[in-house]
């Protein structure tokens, strides 16, 4: 309920009153009619939006008599935009420039969650055999399906040193699906399971997988199959490569070997899910302001669907997902959601290597008022726009 | 009609004393500089006279200079090629002298050149009329529009070639025809000299028969004076008053044709005229000359030709025999007419 | 016989748009997937919801009849009228000038195009009317002065500029120019500008157009260059340059009459190829320019599998490819007479 209202306009009456619920659902707003502090005077795709202040606004006049949002093609671009002077603040940049521009006197960095925090995770392919979907492949390694071998991969995952090397240091380590920027739904409290090599290997010896054959690589307990998987990302994740390989070379002092392969999003998806024809795949979500659709991603509800990744089941978690949905009370509803996320860490279908952030920046010579201090940095939001007025 | 014309036009120019030649070339030599390589003398202290209406057949083998002979003539040789000694005078006019843009203004008006292969030495993608209008106007700044179609009309005509395929392109023209349109180009400015460089190769024998016809005429009706290289004896029989013989970028031997078939003296010439068919004895055996002309970068310290001579002697290996003048205008480089020479000469001397 | 030669040219032309607007139909229909949900993407939809967009881009009709039909056929679409299928309603439609609605803009796909391409042309129009110019006049110069310091200068600054990485050159010449030229960095207009005149406008899209323009013709001119070249070195051996020379033309009349038009034979081609294939636009030098052209239209409506989009863009590009290809065609049978009358 809450994710559709989110997408629902505040008009005036004579647009509104007249609407049955599924009308209003289905409202496109070609017109741009909206109640908020800029009016849209004129827009070209993709080159640039330009706001003029709506001077009726209910809430407090903005300061500024308009904004122009400017799409450039590169970041690169961006950046020197900034530096010239051609524009006043840039949404994002690249974390190669972040350096660069922290040296510079005429311009602040804000670092934060972005707006629409984003989520790279690491999937295990865990679909019991009696969920399989009548299309399914699922022909997902029996030995990731032993929590054992989970916990000790998460133990051997260095979150640090992938946020310092993929993300050049700009990213928090992550913890379930439901990321940092989530605010009041991100369960902070949990513990995560801590970069430890030996702790990993320890877990490995005592369930029984042991390197029988000496090759570097260690066996399922029965001596059958070798902790050989196969790794996969999306193609279009620039990131992917730089996190197989980080991910190989720790994975490996445990024994465990990977064979790592892109592949474009779509094979990906028909390998992914519902088909579960993988053992790992590197991918991510984006996410809604509200968790409800991240959660979903982990119940047994969404397995024949493919929105369930992982094809992780577990009727607690499932019990939890259908409360959640129905609590109205806000702090209650918290209290579920952060139980889920105890469990989602818990029983790891997923890893998840950090959560990135995103850097803005603006210039400290031409206005002043940004809001810097919020957990999401946004400063095109209107509410920052409409705080800012002109460095005298 | 129209040859009458043009032999009016000719007569104007001719030279009030018919006797003086018209092109004199006097020991010239030209060389192929391109470093690092050695320099190629690929013509060395040729002299030869050539009169109003005399048609000068210039033979030899492939690679003997007979076409770099040609092109120095017109001061068109390729960037290596250098006159390093000489005179090439042409109605008094002493060519090595000439700026360029003067040199340019005489080439075609004075002295014109068929080229062999007239399939590449036509612009394939301009008309054949227009190019020969090209060369009048180039020379004649003051004819008018029609007056120079009249004239390309006329040229085209006089080489036998209807004046309505002035428009077509060299592609739509057979072999024979664009040899003939080339000879037409060549005469478009009535020049005095005409250098023919093997107009008749790949042209089949009755087209090559018909060109010849024509050659002659000319020579007969407009006093042209014809340098025609070859190395086809048959051809020099035909139509030539001298012949001038070279072997190695050197004459060999000079002399009217006569002479040179019936009484040669040097002993390439009575090779050449072994190695080619008698029209009188057509069942007798051919004789090739063995081995290949020297070249030109590396030749021998002697006689050209001794390596190949089969009456070489001691001496030829090591010194090169003069131009010795002999009887009857007849002149041969080889140490054998050393006996019988009137003169030894070096060189033609035009005093 | 040259009016013969025209008339099946363009007739080919014709028959091959006809068949790349057939092909680029089918083409679109053949991919995996339900273009509804391939082009919204969102799981959580609503089967109702998903069958409004169907209606909305009229993809609820039969494809071209119930038998052909790629969604499993359902009895009543074999009683609807023939032309009441998705494949005539986009013929009918490419008649009117519609090529349906972008499933991620939802603007009009021609619109957008349009807008694109004019755009796109004005940015390569001018480009490659420098790089032609430019590139044409430095390689007749270095052909001329073959082996001649000229020569090596042109024909290395040529091989540079050719072998030059594009993105690389644009954002060397994007940071030179913003630095040190104080030109915009991005986009076509300066936004939110109220011009004074036409005049302003013109030099204020001109000013935005200076530095991708100044890439893009750096890029071209070397290829050009380096063709040109060539091509009149091998002119000015023939033997009919000879000829001209014999004749007493002198060096600039003989460049003029004889040799230009020849060499230029190979560069026709090249040019209306180019010419063909780059209104796609060059993607490298959009992004880095943040130039709104086609290109960019192409890249982003593959990103989001805006089929729409992608359909009109490379029904676009096909019809200029073989446009393009029949005025190389045409101009080569006006330079080249051996090709009208063989």
């Amino acid at each position: 309920m809450e994710s559709q209202l989110f997408s629902l306009y505040i008009l005036p009456e004579h647009l509104w009153g007249e609407k049955t619920a599924q009308a209003a659902i289905d409202f496109t707003n070609d017109t741009m009619v909206g109640s908020g502090p800029f009016k849209l005077a004129e827009y070209r795709q993709n080159q640039f939006v330009r706001l003029d202040t709506n001077q009726d606004y209910y809430g407090s006049v903005p300061k500024v008599d308009g904004a122009i949002l400017q799409t450039y093609g590169n970041q690169d671009a961006l950046v020197q935009a900034l530096k010239t002077g051609e524009v006043d603040m840039i949404t994002e940049m690249p974390n190669t420039a972040v350096a660069a521009l922290r040296n510079d006197a005429n311009i602040q960095l804000v670092v934060g969650a972005p707006l629409d925090p984003g989520v790279t995770d690491i999937i295990f392919n865990l679909v019991p055999p009696d969920q399989c979907p009548p299309d399914g492949k699922c022909t997902g390694h029996p030995a990731l399906k032993d929590l054992t071998v989970r916990k000790a991969l998460a133990h051997a995952t260095d979150k640090q040193q992938l946020i310092d090397i993929v993300l050049l240091g700009l990213g928090t380590p992550g913890l379930t699906l439901i990321p940092d920027g989530l605010g009041v739904y991100y369960n902070n409290t949990l513990q995560d399971y801590a970069f430890d090599i030996a702790t990993a290997n320890k877990l490995l010896d005592d369930a029984g997988y042991k390197d029988v054959n000496g090759d570097g690589v260690r066996e399922t307990p029965d001596g059958k199959a070798p902790l050989s998987f196969r790794l996969n990302w999306a193609g279009d994740m620039s990131s992917g490569p730089r996190i197989a390989e980080l991910l190989s070379k720790t994975w490996g002092e445990i024994g465990i070997k990977v064979e790592m392969q892109g592949l474009d999003p779509d094979t990906l998806t028909s390998v992914c899910c519902p088909a579960f024809d993988y053992d790992i795949i590197i991918w991510g979500w984006g996410s809604d302001p509200d968790p409800a659709f991240l959660l979903s991603v982990m119940t047994t509800d969404e397995i024949p669907t493919g929105t369930s990744e992982s094809g992780y089941s577990n009727p607690e978690y499932d019990e939890l997902f259908a409360q959640q949905a129905v609590e109205t009370d806000k702090e209650k509803r918290k209290e579920l959601i952060w139980e889920m996320q105890a469990i989602a860490l818990r029983d790891l279908p997923y890893i998840i290597p950090y959560y990135g952030q995103n850097v803005q920046a603006f210039r400290k010579d031409r206005f002043q008022g940004w809001i810097t201090d919020s957990s999401k940095i946004a400063l095109e939001d209107p509410s920052s726009l409409s705080l800012i007025e002109p460095v005298k | 009609m129209r040859t009458k014309d043009v032999t009016a036009h000719v007569d104007e120019k001719m030279p009030p004393t018919a006797a003086k030649p018209v092109l004199s070339v006097c020991s010239l030599s030209v060389d192929y500089v391109a470093p690092p390589k050695p320099a190629a003398h690929a013509v060395q202290d040729v002299s030869f006279d050539l009169g109003r209406g005399e048609v000068l057949g210039l033979v030899g083998e492939s690679g003997c200079g007979k076409s770099t002979l040609a092109l120095a003539l017109m001061r068109l040789l390729p960037p290596a090629g250098r006159i390093v000694n000489g005179s090439v005078r042409l109605q008094d006019i002493e060519l090595l002298d000439l700026d360029e843009a003067r040199m340019a203004s005489l080439r075609w008006s004075q002295i014109a050149m068929v080229f062999q292969g007239a399939m590449n030495a036509l612009n394939p993608v301009r008309a054949v009329g227009d190019q020969i209008a090209e060369a009048i106007r180039q020379h004649d700044r003051t004819i008018g529009k029609a007056a120079t179609v009249r004239r390309v009309d006329e040229l085209l005509e006089l080489v036998g070639i209807a004046a309505n395929r002035r428009t077509q392109y060299p592609f739509q023209y057979s072999g024979g025809m664009r040899q003939r349109a080339m000879i037409a180009m060549a005469l478009a400015c009535n020049p005095a000299v005409i250098v023919a460089d093997e107009p008749t190769t790949a042209l089949d024998v009755m087209i090559q028969a018909q060109i010849l016809d024509l050659l002659s005429r000319l020579r007969r009706e407009l006093g042209l004076a014809i340098i025609l290289v070859t190395h086809d004896l048959g051809i020099v029989a035909e139509i030539c008053d001298r012949v001038l013989v070279m072997y190695g970028g050197v004459t060999a031997e000079y002399a009217p044709v006569d002479l040179a078939f019936n009484a040669p003296r040097h002993p390439y010439t009575q090779a050449l005229l072994h190695a080619f068919p008698d029209p009188d004895h057509p069942q007798a055996k051919l004789n090739s000359i063995p081995g290949a002309p020297p070249r030109l970068d590396a030749l021998p310290p002697g006689c050209r030709f001794a390596p190949r001579c089969p009456q070489a002697m001691e001496r030829c290996q090591q010194a090169a025999p003069a131009l010795y003048a002999l009887p009857d205008d007849q002149f041969a480089s080889c140490f054998l007419v050393e006996d019988t020479a009137e003169d030894r000469r070096g060189s033609l001397d035009h005093g | 016989m040259r009016n013969r030669r025209l008339i099946n040219k363009v007739a080919w032309a014709l028959f091959t748009i006809c068949f790349v607007i057939v092909l680029n139909f089918f083409l679109f229909r053949i991919l995996p997937g339900d273009p509804a949900r391939a082009g919204i993407r969102d799981p959580r939809l609503t089967a109702e919801a998903q069958q409004a967009i169907r209606v909305r881009f009229g993809l609820d009709k039969p494809v071209i009849n119930c038998f052909a039909s790629i969604n499993p056929p359902k009895p009543a679409d074999c009683f609807v009228n023939p032309l009441d299928t998705q494949f005539f309603i986009y013929v009918g439609n490419l008649f009117r000038g519609e090529f349906g609605i972008s499933y991620h803009s939802n603007q009009p796909v021609a619109q957008v195009l349009a807008e694109r391409t004019w755009n796109t042309l004005l940015l390569i129009g001018v480009a490659q009317f420098l790089a032609i110019i430019l590139g044409v006049a430095l390689g007749v110069i270095a052909a001329w002065k073959l082996g001649t310091p000229v020569d090596y200068s042109a024909l290395i600054f040529s091989l540079v500029a050719w072998s030059l990485p594009t993105f690389w050159l644009g954002i060397i010449l994007l940071f030179w120019g913003s630095t040190n030229l104080g030109l915009p960095i991005g986009g076509m207009v300066t936004p939110g500008m109220n011009y004074a005149s036409i005049w302003a406008q013109v030099i204020d899209v001109g000013r935005h157009m200076f530095l991708p323009t100044l890439t893009y013709t750096i890029v071209f001119l070397g290829e050009y260059m380096l063709i040109m070249r060539s091509s009149l070195i091998d002119v000015l051996s023939e033997d009919y340059v000879l000829t001209a020379k014999a004749k007493g033309l002198n060096s600039y009349q003989i460049l003029k009459a004889h040799a230009l038009r020849n060499a230029m034979l190979p560069m026709v081609t090249i040019i209306a190829l180019n010419l063909g294939f780059t209104v796609a636009g060059a993607v490298q030098i959009e992004t880095v320019f943040s130039w709104p052209g086609l290109g960019g239209a192409i890249y982003e409506a593959v990103g989001q599998r805006d089929y729409p989009m992608l359909q009109g863009a490379f029904l676009l590009l096909a019809v200029s490819v073989i446009v393009a290809n029949l005025v190389a065609d045409l101009l080569y049978t006006y330079l080249d007479p051996r090709v009208q009358l063989e």
